[in-house]
């Protein structure tokens, strides 16, 4: 390893550690949300509100997840996908915020009111 | 030195020392897509054929590069049943844009910088690629909180893998696969 080399990863460090705070800062929570979207390959499959508690089970790519909302947030309670984060990423009702299932190419989002919205969609996790 | 050997080698030891790369490589990645885990990053990956797309750029050009992970990522998808799937899309693009940055920081910057430095821009750009090609797929921005660990992920396996190839690279003579063919 050269000095450039070091140089470099430092100069990319720097850029990471500034990375999370700018993410951060872009995509941070705006308060809670009033209904849920899912889309399963960027088509919206589901329209609900985060009012009223309902499982569903939601088809997609390669297998299903079921969705849950309950106290005005929802989650994933269960999914086939093989790594499991959108089960990990627990349960959320911040407008703007999503949960992805990336093997089955579905992702919950999140919808505000319209002055709860900063114009960002969503964050991942 | 080995790698002028080889540019001075027969189109018959070229084209059979390519193979030897491009059958490492789809061993690597291979057994890397079969029977690593997934982790905890979507996408994030040891990237170890890298190392070998390096060897490739020490001793070949451009095009025997590209030709190199085109057909690799090409095989690994029909190992792993993805061909044509869009994990076979990223997985293509992201090799090509990080073989061709690779390709010119090797050509430009290579002296000041070691293959750590070649790699650590491969995985960059690798990376970087990946997370773009997934906004357009799943069209959703909100992608881009990946960012900060897929970057951290690829400082650390693209300065293992550079290191690896710090290692290995100037031993290739070593091996005796490319020294003189005449003997034989």
């Amino acid at each position: 390893m050269t000095i450039w080399d070091k140089l470099l990863i430092t100069t990319v460090l720097a850029a990471v550690a500034a990375s999370f705070f700018i993410v951060g800062a872009a995509l941070g929570g705006t308060g809670p949300g009033e209904s849920i979207i899912v889309k399963v390959d960027g088509v919206v499959a589901k329209r609900l509100p985060l009012g009223e508690p309902t499982t569903l089970t939601i088809k997609g790519r390669s297998g299903s997840c079921r969705i849950q909302v309950a106290n005005g947030a929802v989650s994933m309670v269960s999914s086939d996908c093989p790594n499991g984060l959108c089960v990990a990423a627990g349960s959320t009702n911040e407008a703007g915020k999503a949960i992805v299932c990336l093997p089955h190419r579905i992702v919950v989002e999140v919808i505000g009111t319209a002055s709860s919205s900063n114009g960002v969609d969503a964050v991942v996790r | 030195m080995s790698i002028d050997a080889l540019a001075a080698a027969s189109p018959a030891k070229k084209m059979s020392t390519a193979a030897l790369l491009l059958a490492a490589g789809i061993m690597i990645q291979g057994i890397e897509a079969v029977y690593l885990p997934p982790m905890m990053i979507p996408g994030a990956k040891l990237g170890l054929a890298n190392s070998i797309t390096m060897l490739a750029i020490i001793l070949f050009g451009w095009r025997e590069v590209l030709t190199h992970v085109a057909l690799r990522a090409t095989s690994v998808s029909l190992i792993t049943g993805t061909f044509l799937s869009t994990t076979y899309i990223y997985s293509l693009t992201g090799a090509l844009l990080s073989a061709i940055a690779m390709l010119v920081v090797y050509r430009y910057l290579y002296g000041p910088l070691s293959y750590v430095g070649v790699s650590v821009f491969g995985a960059l750009v690798h990376n970087l690629t990946q997370l773009t090609l997934s906004i357009f797929i799943l069209g959703h921005i909100g992608i881009v909180s990946l960012l900060p660990w897929l970057l951290v992920f690829a400082l650390l396996t693209g300065t293992g893998n550079g290191s690896l190839v710090n290692i290995v690279g100037p031993r290739l003579g070593d091996l005796g696969l490319f020294g003189r063919l005449d003997h034989i």
